[in-house]
């Protein structure tokens, strides 16, 4: 007993219990604080945290991009929808089919489930910034080894970013309002304002530099593990090349081509490897704290949830295309909604071949079509035709030639396919003007047949960007 | 300390050598009823202003010695108006007790240790007898059996499923955060009430919530459905911080105090009780057939071929189904028998029951059956010690279904109401049920989908009380009492790996094994002095006590999915995951109270409680809770000469409560997580707050209590203005943080204002016949007053397509707000939201009548209104999007081509409107009717081995008037909620309920 403040009491409370009960009057008055008997604490890593913390704020860090893909709204699947190329049958959740296709409303509801990818990546850059703290004050690290953890948590901090980014869209407005995210977070009781979507592209470049120029500095291993989506990537170096394929992305988005280009030069860009090469996601469902690929789905699936495939994935298609065997006819064609917005489902996904498929995070698929793009963009056709042939010949396709009539319409094509289902269509359209029924109309060259949206005239709406959830709204009514 | 403590035991020691033993004589007599003139068992007599006194037998007989200097004897029962009789020079007392509809001579808990009589309290505190509880029907639980009788309370069940599950909030919002059910005290023991789930709305089951482990929507039943109602005596209902402040931290929700009977001296009474009843939906919502129209507009080209020849063969073949009525329609048969045991001596006195409860649910393979056995036990030590015990066991076992909200197509309301008629869903002559058209075949969820849950419960208390001085003018007693209860469930969760739901799943089959286990442990001590001045006419009663309470729960699970084909058990997955969760939490206080009664003119009482708690950032810092009160009985003083006015009192009474944040605020934890194989840690979603201090209500309670013709009206009038303080709740964080909140903090302050009126009244009183009536109405207003936080959401609705209510300043935050949004016409609402109604009734009032005629039939019933509270309701949109709705084809009122189950499944996500439903309802909520056989047919038939036969009839919910769409307004799919703000998702049908009863005295 420390403080003594009502003796009385205590004295007489203390002697009547000891007499009748017989306990120990201290143990009786005593209430200890209680330490979290099922979680350690994040103040505890914060200071000197020792290897095996390190260790665990990593993985942790790793895996944590993996839960804007296994919410009840799996980021592909909203994005999928929102660019057609998917939809959410869900027996359950009429509003994947009806709100998200835009039958419903102009604005989508701010305080739904379909945005819950919003916080779950919002959390990878708070998972980055604990890591990062963490390993600049364990005193068991080396400079270098501090850089190297600088390094990748600062290139996991644009993924988040970049992802929530293009969930709340906002491109060609200068309007904070109007799309774009916060950029400086380090103080959860005083985030920063919202920026547009141009200024977030500025800074996730400058952060990914910042990250580049740490793994320089990061020496040949890095201090901590990383799991087998890494395999060819899991050094300083080449976790660089990562580094350099997302600030190559990111160039593009903000349309400096030239910028692109270096970036991808010092990416693992390259016309003769494997297509899929990248760092990926992987997926153990028999782990624990672990899950399924949630984006594979068992074939014919007669379950309350089937994820289909619009027909025209199939109809838009050149002949003897194999990306083709990416989305397959049901033999139990679904149909939801009635009347005007009545929605077909004859084809599911078949990207993924089991719940351990990998998730690419960016491959070398991708690299091709951003080096196509940007060196068609600087008037380069000939290096751009060599980039999307690799990529046609992959897929069984006879090779293609760019030129400044045809170079957006074919590439934004052949990312379609590419890239289907890996989050990518809706935000193409979106950044290229395209986000339109008739995407790309008859007549043109190399694009073979009119590429469209389903499911997007009227009584259905296309949507630019999710809505800002509504505790952002709040917080800066009550933060002006 | 330990000086002190022989001091104390020297002190002690003395005072017991001090007494002196005053002459004796001895009073014998008879208690009887006075309306049916049997004897009353279980009457308290006392000496008037002494301790010293019996109870009457089964007979209603009692004896017992009196001091030579005792005047007057006190005889007073639960239920019947007291009565002072003075003693003269009588040996032998009969007298007769009158029903009284307001207990005014009831003794009611003011401190944790002391009473004090109803006709001197200052606050207006509800006590509920054995035989308004269950005297009239059985409602499902305890809880339940509350319902429209508690002035001020808002009593709803949450789920119609066996077993129940009820939500009580007394005197509007107390907390925002959690479930703001009350405390319950069960004879002194801190009763597990907890309502935790088990995890069947987790992603391996329904899928409600995409939650892995335990969810808000697994529709757990709150674990007051165990105790036995038969066993219990009374309950009191301490409705605010004003009447409940004496406990503290934790009854911000009010406290509900239960205590069970006891045993009495005399003849050994057996008691032997069975009912037998019948258990049916209130209303089903009926399905509208298919036609090939119809189709047309369901499906195309091939399919919509195949549909309509698989409709023309169901039809010619005779093969439309009612699938509703097939899993919901069914009746289900209840059965509770019950033996008690009491009797005992002067000195030694014992209660024993048995019981056994077996209700089947009208969802096949669902019930609720419940083995409960009590021990309660009384034995005075000497002339200074007494001592007693109450053990009670318990072993309840549940079968729920599956139902309410789902993402996978097995909760039963669900499926239901996407199944068209023509489908054939029956078992095929192999044992093998076909596939429903989505989701899961419901009858093949009813017969095959496993949610049971055994629970094993001990309740067990101690108490003693030692009167160290023993003196008419002055006594000092020291009582003690400790309490334990230990609850352990184990629930099997199972789908089979061969459900149509689990063959399309990526891991076929799900088992979970959960237990949960908690363990409250209370002990408190107390010294009460009793006193007078004034020549006895002031009396005084000061005391001082302490209390500690460990609260622990340990939740754990192991869950298999992707089953091997046998037996369903975890080990058998192909993927199998664990969960242990830890919870530890104490509190200790300390109590001081001082009340003064003048004359029973003017009674004052004041007091103060300082608590601290581990559930506070400062677990060593300690809260003071006072409260103080005043009751003036004006009618007691000479100058009042009105004789048809019995009784004025005027009352007021103010208190603080508190409500400590939980377990669990002050961390911010790292959470586990993993990939590659190797464990990480996560930052979790929220931070804690290491300062965070306990919420306060503070409560002025403003009444006055009239009584007419010796009671024969009587009139209880309250007002009072409870204000929350300080409401603990997460603060929202911007998302974008990582961190959605910080997990507890001060966000602002509520006031709940309210009125509550109960008017009795005896029209007729006379040896045939007697009536008496309750008409009771209550009302309350919530308002936000403050907030220091950006305006955030509360309770749990489904996103503003369906509505959703706001914590924001000047409203309440139970109200309604959803789609359309509009910047012009809403320009202050939450993201310009429509805003909609209260989920809060406007009033309740509930009448209650029973009559006595030939002495021999007893009839009751209770008729409960409920005006306003609105529900978001998302049940009929589930049938108007699958064309089932029972007017789905119906064209009227448009002109758009559209049948008004498209218009309506189409405006969903544009305007809430259809979805805010009014959930008022007016409803017979018991009735019944009793005969007892007259004591002389008894006798020619029995002699004198039966004391008593009634037999009776009674239902509960037997008819309810509503304009509600759902299957009722009493319902909702996350269970208790903090804000009582109610969602509607294919719940399990809620049952009127039909009972015979017969009940036999030995």
């Amino acid at each position: 007993m420390h403080k003594i403040i009502f003796p009385y009491q205590k004295t007489l409370a203390a002697g009547a219990l000891a007499l009748l009960l017989g306990t120990s009057s201290c143990s009786f008055f005593e209430t200890e604080a209680v330490t979290d008997p099922n979680n350690i604490s994040i103040e505890s890593v914060l200071q000197n945290a020792n290897q095996s913390q390190i260790n665990a704020l990593a993985v942790g860090l790793e895996a944590s991009l993996r839960l804007g893909h296994v919410s009840n709204a799996p980021n592909n699947q909203v994005v999928g929808t929102f660019g057609r190329e998917v939809v959410v049958m869900a027996g359950t959740e009429s509003r994947w089919y009806t709100e998200l296709l835009g039958t419903r409303s102009a604005t989508l509801d701010d305080a739904a489930y379909y945005n819950a990818a919003y916080s779950d990546f919002a959390r990878v850059r708070r998972a980055a910034q604990i890591f990062r703290e963490s390993a600049q004050n364990a005193q068991i690290l080396t400079a270098p080894q501090k850089a190297g953890a600088a390094g990748f948590a600062r290139t996991y901090e644009a993924l988040s970013k970049l992802h929530i980014l293009i969930l709340q869209g906002g491109e060609g407005s200068t309007d904070p309002n109007a799309g774009g995210i916060r950029i400086n977070l380090d103080d959860i009781r005083k985030p920063g304002k919202f920026v547009s979507y141009a200024e977030a592209l500025t800074h996730l470049r400058q952060l990914l530099d910042q990250a580049a120029g740490e793994l320089d500095q990061a020496g040949s291993t890095f201090a901590f593990p990383l799991s087998s989506g890494y395999a060819n990537f899991n050094t300083p170096a080449d976790f660089k090349k990562f580094n350099r394929a997302l600030a190559a992305r990111v160039a593009l988005y903000q349309k400096d081509y030239a910028g692109t280009l270096t970036a991808l030069g010092q990416s693992f860009y390259s016309r003769t490897a494997a297509l899929t090469l990248g760092p990926k996601i992987t997926f153990d469902p028999g782990a624990a704290n672990n899950s399924g690929n949630p984006y594979f789905q068992l074939s014919n699936s007669n379950a309350a949830t089937v994820v289909t495939v619009p027909d025209n994935f199939q109809a838009e298609a050149e002949t003897g295309d194999t990306r083709l065997n990416k989305v397959a006819l049901r033999t139990t064609p679904r149909r939801v909604g009635t009347g005007p917005t009545a929605v077909d489902g004859n084809y599911e996904p078949r990207v993924f071949a089991s719940q351990t498929t990998p998730l690419d995070i960016i491959r070398n698929e991708e690299l091709l079509l951003i080096a196509a793009e940007a060196r068609a963009m600087t008037n380069d056709y000939a290096g751009a035709t060599l980039d999307i042939n690799v990529v046609r010949t992959a897929a069984g396709l006879a090779p293609t030639v760019l030129t400044s009539a045809n170079a957006l319409d074919v590439i934004l094509k052949e990312r379609r396919y590419s890239l289907f289902y890996e989050g990518h269509r809706w935000h193409d359209l979106r950044r290229t003007g395209r986000l339109r029924t008739e995407v790309t109309p008859a007549g043109v060259v190399g694009v073979v047949k009119p590429q469209t949206l389903m499911y997007s005239a009227t009584p259905f709406r296309l949507y630019t960007r999710m809505e800002r959830p509504v505790a952002e709204k709040q917080w800066d009514i009550a933060n002006p | 300390m330990k000086k002190i403590l022989l001091l104390f035991s020297l002190m002690l020691f003395s005072a017991l050598l001090q007494q002196v033993v005053a002459q004796d004589r001895s009073i014998s007599g008879r208690v009887t009823d006075r309306a049916t003139g049997q004897g009353l068992p279980g009457v308290t007599v006392l000496v008037k202003g002494t301790t010293v006194g019996a109870s009457t037998n089964a007979d209603g007989s009692f004896s017992l010695s009196v001091p030579a200097s005792a005047t007057t004897l006190t005889f007073s029962s639960i239920g019947y108006t007291s009565i002072d009789r003075p003693i003269g020079s009588d040996a032998t007392i009969n007298i007769g007790l009158a029903a009284d509809t307001k207990q005014l001579g009831d003794v009611v808990v003011t401190g944790l240790a002391s009473s004090i009589k109803r006709e001197n309290l200052a606050n207006a505190v509800t006590t509920i007898s054995a035989k308004e509880l269950t005297g009239s029907t059985r409602p499902v639980s305890v809880d339940a059996a509350l319902s429209g009788k508690v002035v001020g309370a808002n009593i709803a069940q949450t789920s119609g499923a066996p077993g129940g599950g009820v939500a009580v909030q007394l005197r509007g919002i107390s907390t925002i955060n959690g479930s703001s059910q009350p405390l319950y005290i069960i004879d002194g023991v801190y009763a597990v009430n907890e309502a935790i789930g088990n995890g069947a709305g987790s992603a391996a089951f329904s899928g409600a919530s995409s939650g892995t482990t335990r969810t808000t929507q697994d529709n757990p039943l709150n674990r007051l459905a165990d105790l036995n109602p038969n066993d219990i005596e009374s309950i009191e209902v301490l409705k605010g911080p004003s009447a409940a402040a004496i406990y503290g931290t934790r009854a911000n929700a009010g406290v509900i105090i239960i205590r069970t009977k006891r045993g009495a001296a005399g003849q050994t009474r057996v008691s032997l009780t069975q009912d037998i009843g019948f258990s049916r939906a209130i209303r089903l919502l009926g399905k509208e057939d298919w036609t090939p129209e119809k189709i047309d507009k369901f499906y195309s080209g091939a399919a919509a071929a195949a549909e309509k020849a698989e409709l023309a063969a169901a039809q010619s073949a005779g093969k439309i189904y009612d699938y509703e009525k097939e899993v919901f329609g069914n009746t289900g048969f209840l059965r509770n028998t019950g033996l008690s045991i009491s009797g005992g001596t002067d000195r030694t006195k014992f209660f024993a029951s048995a019981s056994t409860s077996d209700e089947e649910g009208i969802v096949k393979n669902t019930g609720f059956q419940r083995n409960s056995v009590r021990l309660n036990l009384d034995q005075k030590i000497g002339q200074r010690l007494d001592l007693g015990i109450s053990s009670n066991y318990i072993n309840s076992n549940n079968r729920r279904g599956y139902t309410g909200n789902d993402n996978r197509g097995i909760s039963l309301g669900y499926t239901l109401a996407y199944v068209p008629s023509y489908k054939e869903l029956h078992k095929n002559e192999l044992g093998v049920f076909p596939d429903a058209p989505t989701g899961d075949n419901p009858l093949a969820v009813v017969e095959r989908a496993i949610n049971e849950e055994e629970t094993n419960r001990f309740i067990q208390t101690g108490s003693a009380t030692l009167r160290i001085i023993d003196k008419e003018n002055s006594s000092l007693r020291l009582t003690a009492q400790g309490g334990v209860d230990f609850s352990n469930s184990a629930a099997i969760l199972a789908l089979p790996a061969d459900l149509q739901s689990s063959r399309n799943s990526n891991n076929p089959g799900a088992v979970r094994f959960a237990r949960n286990n908690f363990l409250n442990t209370n002990l408190q001590a107390f010294l009460i002095y009793d006193w007078k001045l004034l020549d006895n006419n002031l009396s005084l009663t000061s005391q001082l006590g302490t209390v500690r309470l460990d609260l622990n729960q340990d939740l754990t699970y192991t869950q298999g999915v992707g089953l091997a084909p046998g037996p369903l058990t975890p080990n058998r997955g192909s993927i199998i995951t664990q969960d242990a969760f830890l919870q530890r939490e104490s509190d200790v206080g300390f109590i001081g109270q001082q009340e003064m009664n003048f004359k029973d003119q003017i009674i004052a009482t004041a007091g103060v409680r300082f608590d601290k708690s581990t559930r506070n950032g400062d677990p060593e810092k300690l809260y003071a809770f006072p409260k103080a009160s005043l009751a003036v009985n004006v009618a007691n003083f000479e100058f009042w000469t009105v004789d048809q006015v019995n009784q004025v009192k005027l009352r007021a009474a103010y208190g603080e409560t508190g409500g400590p944040a939980f377990f669990g605020a002050t961390f911010s934890p790292l959470g586990p997580i993993s990939t590659g194989g190797r464990g990480g840690f996560l930052p979790s979603t929220l931070v804690g707050n290491a300062g965070i201090e306990p919420e306060r209500a503070t409560e002025l309670e403003f009444g006055a209590d009239l009584g007419f013709l010796e009671n024969r009206v009587t009139l209880e009038a309250s007002f009072y203005n409870k204000e929350v303080k300080n409401l603990v709740n997460t603060f929202v964080l911007a998302p974008s943080t990582g961190v959605s909140s910080i997990r507890a903090f001060p966000v602002g302050d509520l006031r709940n204002r309210g009125i509550e009126l109960a008017l009795g009244v005896t029209p007729v009183r006379s040896d045939n016949f007697s009536w008496t009536s309750t008409t009771q109405y209550w009302h309350n207003r919530s308002e936000v007053t403050r907030i220091t936080v950006p305006t955030f959401i509360t309770g749990t609705g489904f996103g503003s397509a369906f509505g959703r209510n706001y914590f924001k300043l000047g409203e309440s935050p139970s109200r309604w707000y959803g789609v359309p949004a509009n910047a012009t016409t809403n320009p202050d609402t939450p993201s310009n939201l429509t805003r909609y109604e209260d989920a809060q009734p406007d009033f309740q009032m509930s009448f209650l009548n029973s009559f006595t005629v030939l002495k021999s039939f007893d009839i009751s019933f209770m008729v409960h209104w409920k005006n306003g509270g609105y529900i978001s309701n998302l049940s009929r949109l589930l049938q108007d999007e699958a064309g089932t709705t029972v007017d789905w084809s119906d064209p009227s009122g448009r002109n758009d081509g559209q049948t008004i189950g498209q218009f309506r499944a189409g405006q969903a996500g544009v305007d809430a409107r259809q979805f805010i439903e009014d959930g008022s309802y007016v409803r017979l909520r018991e009735a019944s009717i009793y005969y007892s056989v007259p004591s002389g047919v008894r006798t020619s038939l029995f002699k004198n081995y039966v004391q008593n036969i009634r037999v009776g009839v009674s239902a509960n919910n037997l008819l309810t008037f509503t304009d509600y769409t759902g299957y009722d307004p009493e319902v909702s799919n996350f269970g208790a909620t903090s804000n009582f703000a109610q969602v509607d998702v294919a719940g399990y049908p809620n049952t009127r309920r039909l009972f015979f009863h017969l009940g036999i005295d030995f």
